[in-house]
């Protein structure tokens, strides 16, 4: 199966933490920010990439960020920006990460996100509790 | 194709998604092409790994029923399934189908049992130990690495006391029964090669005798048995009742001689003489005569059965006679990286080890009991051996046949020294 060229994003599930009833969907532009949320949310998937080849690793699980040493963790950005290039949607992508701390203690990861397309730019600033249901099965 | 031979094949996870993919366009919905890991491409490979996990089932549940050559149990080899033979042997398929259609059962490994003599003679002081409790491991010879290790078993007219225990006096040694911790012949060990591991001061431990286990029964020799096991209807005293009994009880199970070891009969020829009343039968292993053990075995076994022997029948069984067969030979091979003439070697003796193991009492094309092997046969098994051999040339046997009279088995005589393959640039 094709990979979508640039110009041509498709359509799919709107679907980050869940679908909605109605299984709605969404196209273009939306669908590579959705789709780059996933890549960090997730360190593999289902199946291979239409070639038979076993797509692994897929993505970065954002949860391993929390309780990282700050010295860790400022080495992170350019990983996770390889991460989001494996999307061919995606053409370049600026990570920045803040701790957020409460009390003297890291309770939190803000992730900041820029990425550009052949459709134009998109942007997210969430932080990892944000991104991540806390009902979700842990990754392996 | 037809639709059983489908269900015989295994089908991959590729061919899977293309037909839902397709089953999905022809319905109408617009999808060429994915984005790995959105949404709408892990649903679909949801359900078509959910799918391709029942096609898997159904292929190997229709394989294991359609014939004892399609059926397998896991760690046999299995022409449709690749990964089978990597799977821990234990029963499956082919056991069942071979209990349930043939009443035969399959011959599972078996620990490794025998003793050793454990010598408190350089003590002055009495030993105490409980059953299972000291560890010995095969350190004599070459064992394979890890070393099997060993535990002494409990044996109740040893280990007389309520707790298990038995103690070894001063000065004195005691024989006791020690079995192996791994299933298998690789725990089989020779004479004097096992020691006592645990440490107790003065106090050692070797056999006097081998220790010896068995493997499962290959799945070739069980579909064999199976399907001699219809002559145990026969009540005209046929050959294949003869084969079937030499190896296996009437209820299936498998025969065991008198050291409560399965019988290692591969091989039963039995004689035509009919007219006279006399009827002979000879026994093999795969390795040549069938060892006395279970010869006793095999004849107490068929002369209980009336099928098998009728009345006014003189019935003999013995072992086969063993007819030496030297083989020697020359070969070439390619020199390429990997290619190496130890291994060629090695490769040719294993073959003809393996070829030489399936050869009839009697050999092939027989009058009368009495035939012949083909020398051209040998070579034709020892050129396939090694990808790349060419030029095989066997400078032994010379002479084109080698007879084997009525009960005699061809063993074969070969190493690699035997073998000269040289490595052409």
């Amino acid at each position: 199966m094709a990979e979508n060229t640039a110009s041509d994003y498709g359509r799919t599930f709107r679907c980050v933490a869940d679908m909605d009833e109605q299984f709605s969907a969404i196209a273009g532009l939306a669908g590579a920010q959705q789709s780059a949320i996933h890549r960090l949310t997730a360190d593999d998937v289902l199946g291979d990439d239409g070639t038979g080849s076993l797509v692994t690793p897929f993505g970065y699980d954002c949860r391993r960020l929390l309780g990282m040493r700050e010295d860790e963790l400022a080495t992170m950005p350019p990983v996770l920006s390889e991460v989001l290039q494996r999307d061919p949607r995606i053409e370049t992508a600026d990570v920045a990460l803040t701790p957020i701390s409460r009390s003297g203690q890291l309770v939190d990861v803000a992730m900041s996100v820029q990425c550009t397309t052949a459709l134009g730019p998109f942007s997210f600033v969430k932080a990892v509790s944000e991104l991540t249901a806390s009902d979700l099965v842990g990754q392996s | 194709m037809t639709i059983f031979s489908d269900l015989l094949e295994n089908e991959t996870i590729t061919s899977v998604r293309g037909r839902m993919t397709g089953y999905a366009q022809a319905a109408g919905l617009a999808i060429t092409s994915w984005i790995v890991g959105d949404p709408a491409e892990q649903m679909l490979a949801t359900f078509g790994t959910a799918l391709y996990t029942a096609r898997q089932t159904i292929s190997q549940a229709t394989r294991g029923f359609a014939s004892l050559d399609t059926s397998t149990d896991p760690g046999d080899e299995d022409p449709y399934d690749a990964d089978n033979v990597d799977l821990p042997a234990e029963a499956g398929f082919l056991s069942e189908h071979g209990k349930n259609v043939h009443d035969t059962e399959r011959r599972e490994a078996t620990f490794a049992t025998g003793f050793v003599t454990f010598d408190n003679s350089a003590s002055a002081l009495a030993r105490t130990f409980s059953a299972e409790s000291l560890t010995f491991t095969w350190t004599g010879g070459t064992p394979p690495s890890p070393a099997p290790t060993y535990r002494n078993s409990y044996d109740a007219s040893i280990y007389t006391d309520a707790g298990r225990n038995v103690t070894v006096a001063a000065r004195a040694s005691l024989v006791i029964p020690i079995e192996a911790e791994e299933v298998g012949t690789r725990s089989n060990a020779g004479t004097g090669e096992i020691t006592l591991t645990t440490s107790i001061v003065n106090a050692t431990a070797t056999n006097a005798s081998p220790v010896l286990g068995t493997d499962r029964e290959s799945a070739t020799d069980y579909r064999e048995r199976c399907r001699t096991a219809s002559a145990r209807l026969s009540l005209g005293g046929p050959d294949a009742a003869y084969e079937y009994l030499a190896k296996t009880n009437v209820d299936g199970t498998p025969l065991l001689n008198a050291s409560e070891v399965a019988v290692n009969i591969t091989r039963v020829q039995v004689s035509q003489e009919s007219a006279t009343g006399i009827v002979d039968a000879y026994f093999a292993s795969p390795s040549g005569a069938a060892i006395a053990a279970d010869v006793t075995a095999a004849n107490a076994n068929i002369e209980e059965q009336a099928f098998a022997v009728p009345d006014a029948i003189t019935y003999t069984g013995a072992a086969a006679t063993e007819v030496p067969i030297t083989v020697s030979g020359t070969a070439s091979l390619k020199s390429l990286p990997g290619v190496s003439s130890e291994l060629a070697r090695q490769a040719i003796v294993d073959a003809l080890t393996a070829e030489f193991s399936a050869y009839d009492i009697g050999g092939k094309d027989q009058v009368a009991g009495a035939g012949v092997v083909y020398t051209e046969d040998i070579q034709a098994v020892a050129a396939c051996s090694y990808a790349g051999l060419y030029n095989l040339q066997i400078t032994a046997p010379s002479a084109a046949t080698t007879a084997l009279a009525k009960g005699e088995v061809a063993t074969l005589t070969t190493a690699t020294g035997n073998w000269t393959v040289t490595l052409v640039p």
